[in-house]
């Protein structure tokens, strides 16, 4: 077989020809990440997210579209602990851009920097349901997560692009002093002992951060869709405790929801964003706060 | 081997990428992952396969190796005239630090359209095609060699593959002599036409010696249109399929055949799917074998994504005075690490 070597050259110089020069190329797996690289990358990067603010990240295809984004990106920027188990390892096989690989200088797993919250303690299985081994995965709706996390964004992007390490720097200053100004407020808006019902436990972050109590989930199990049986018992709790706000991410389907509040008169059911872009008004993760605030400040 | 040189040379000076590996217990151990397909079957004409059994077993291990490459092994376990035997259905490594392509050396199922990549537990159907059964055979097309894969810088995506083979198929290629080796291309074209919309145009052939030490020619064109809504609320999905696939064996056994299958399958709510397919064989007619016809409905229960429950039922017309009807049932399911599905 003859393989003409000089072609393959100005083949690949064609090709690396295509790889942008000035302005980083970021992708990111959810919009969270996606607003937070924004934040501290300004007009200094391109960042794309693969999934849509209505779309449950765990659950998205390897789309080759995605291997595009992958293919032509500088750094790509992921949740981590399993979250995109199912299909971000095809995406950057397809990409075919080998420094965008675990542990290379392209990949930043926000993930690693988190102390999680719901680690499974002792012996874990599948009958448990959809349990992330490292943790709950769903860290940036605690403020405080989302600082951490755009420290390291901003080291991550100084690394990658040095000339602009002080423009970084300054965005993260910006940022992190806003939030923790805003955290303040935050606090004080949420009353006292408040009990919500939530679907999937997409919100611990937020309630620990700001002391609201979960005390029923309408999944029996994370992932596991509602049982008539459990359904029940969410129903008695809710009556018991005089519950009056069950919370669905508006990834997943209210129906039930519905149904418990049919049975429990003071019960209000909310349909809530989890994501920037969730909503069309969500425009980055202050914007997200807000709106969880909003909702829960009346208790 | 000039191709081969060319391939470590750029592997040797490519920068090292690999995974930075936590110093965990058991963290270099490959991933392991089982998949054991249970089968149910009535048929109205051959009995001899009625009755509950183990369908199949696939056994598969995948890791880095090192820097340079990633691995993957899956034996399949299954009963064949009565034994139970292990089969290598893959084994190969493939390039994780060359930028660009993906070069792939060892045995793996070739790209000659869609379906043939697939392994059982990930079939559409719980039988292949009728195209796939009968031109490609029940193994279906699996060689040994090296193949190159890169995208084309397009403005969507668009992916050549070139597979280089040793050619070791009982009927299409079997030239005898080690020198006849079989080449097996794929184009592959994807476009996103909205958020929630995909199409997906592919051309596959392939060519080597048979064992009349002539040619055999392979041609194939698949077109899949995918809708999931970009709200995962919605729990509704839909695909349709087209998959057209020509023989060309020249030779004693001479002759053309071709067919085609097409397949829907909607998502009725989150974890039901409702599925139609109909086949078709003997676009051209065949000396040897009849033209047949089969359509087939399937509902599939998936309780979670490592369980699948799946009732289909299937008429085949293939010439005999009596069509037949067959019933199957099947679970599916999957424990430990599982590697992605392809979209």
């Amino acid at each position: 077989m003859k393989i003409n070597l000089r072609k393959i050259i100005i083949f690949i110089t064609f090709m690396l020809s295509f790889v942008s020069h000035g302005k980083l190329n970021v992708v990111t797996t959810t919009t969270n990440l996606k607003s937070l690289v924004k934040v501290i990358g300004g007009e200094k990067v391109d960042a794309f997210s693969f999934s849509k603010g209505t779309q449950d990240p765990h659950y998205l295809e390897a789309k080759p579209s995605y291997m595009i984004k992958a293919s032509r990106a500088d750094l790509i920027v992921s949740v981590g602990l399993d979250l995109e188990i199912g299909w971000l390892p095809l995406v950057i096989r397809g990409a075919r851009n080998p420094k965008l690989r675990p542990g290379a200088i392209g990949s930043f797993v926000a993930g690693d920097f988190i102390d999680t919250l719901e680690k499974p303690k002792g012996k874990l299985t599948r009958a448990d349901g959809d349990v992330h081994p490292e943790g709950n995965p769903h860290f940036l709706l605690d403020p405080l997560n989302a600082i951490k996390i755009a420290k390291e964004i901003m080291k991550k992007l100084s690394e990658l692009d040095s000339k602009n390490k002080s423009f970084y720097e300054n965005n993260f200053k910006k940022f992190s002093s806003e939030v923790e100004e805003q955290l303040v407020i935050w606090k004080k808006m949420i009353p006292k002992n408040v009990q919500v019902i939530t679907y999937h436990k997409t919100l611990s972050y937020f309630y620990n951060r700001l002391d609201i109590e979960n005390v029923a989930y309408l999944e029996p199990k994370p992932g596991v869709p509602p049982t008539a049986k459990h359904i029940l018992s969410v129903i008695k709790i809710a009556k018991e405790k005089n519950i009056k706000l069950a919370i669905v991410e508006n990834y997943f389907d209210p129906t039930v929801a519905n149904r418990v509040a049919k049975d429990v008169s003071s019960l209000k059911v909310v349909t809530v964003p989890v994501t920037v872009e969730g909503e069309e008004d969500i425009k980055n993760l202050i914007d997200l706060y807000a709106k969880l605030l909003e909702i829960f400040k009346g208790g | 081997m000039k191709f081969l040189c060319i391939v470590m040379s750029l592997l040797l000076t490519s920068t090292s990428y690999a995974k930075q590996t936590k110093s965990r217990g058991n963290s270099f151990n490959p991933d392991i992952g089982i998949n054991i397909l249970f089968l149910n079957q009535e048929s109205s004409r051959d009995k001899a396969e009625d009755g509950m059994k183990f369908q199949e077993a696939e056994l598969q291990f995948s890791s880095d190796v090192d820097t340079y490459f990633s691995a993957k092994a899956l034996f399949a376990i299954a009963e064949e005239g009565g034994e139970f035997g292990i089969e290598p259905e893959e084994a190969y490594v493939e390039t994780i630090s060359l930028p660009h392509v993906i070069v792939k050396i060892g045995k793996s199922k070739m790209p000659i359209g869609k379906h043939n990549e697939l392994h059982a537990h990930a079939f559409p159907f719980i039988n292949a095609p009728l195209i796939n059964e009968t031109i490609l055979g029940d193994e279906g097309l699996n060689e040994i060699g090296v193949g190159v894969s890169g995208l084309i810088p397009l403005p969507w995506f668009s992916e050549l593959t070139f597979n280089y083979t040793q050619g070791d198929h009982a009927d299409l290629f079997n030239g005898g002599s080690k020198d006849n080796k079989a080449i097996i291309t794929r184009f592959k074209n994807l476009w996103d036409l909205s958020s929630s919309t995909t199409l997906e145009l592919g051309f596959s052939g392939a060519k080597g010696k048979n064992s009349d030490q002539q040619d055999t020619s392979l041609y194939g064109a698949d077109l899949t249109l995918k809708w999931r809504p970009s709200k995962s609320s919605s729990n509704r999905s839909f695909e349709w399929t087209a998959e057209f696939l020509e023989k060309d064996r020249k030779g004693a056994a001479d002759g053309k055949l071709s067919g085609i299958v097409t397949h829907f399958k909607y998502q009725l709510a989150k974890r039901w799917y409702g599925q139609y397919r109909h086949d078709y064989l003997g676009l051209n007619d065949s000396k040897s074998i009849a033209s047949s016809k089969r359509h087939t409905g399937l509902i599939a229960f998936l309780p979670s994504e490592f369980s699948s429950v799946r009732l289909q039922y299937e008429t085949i017309d293939d010439g005999q005075v009596k069509d037949e009807k067959r019933l199957s049932l099947q679970l599916n399911i999957s424990i430990g690490a599982h590697p992605a599905h392809t979209y």
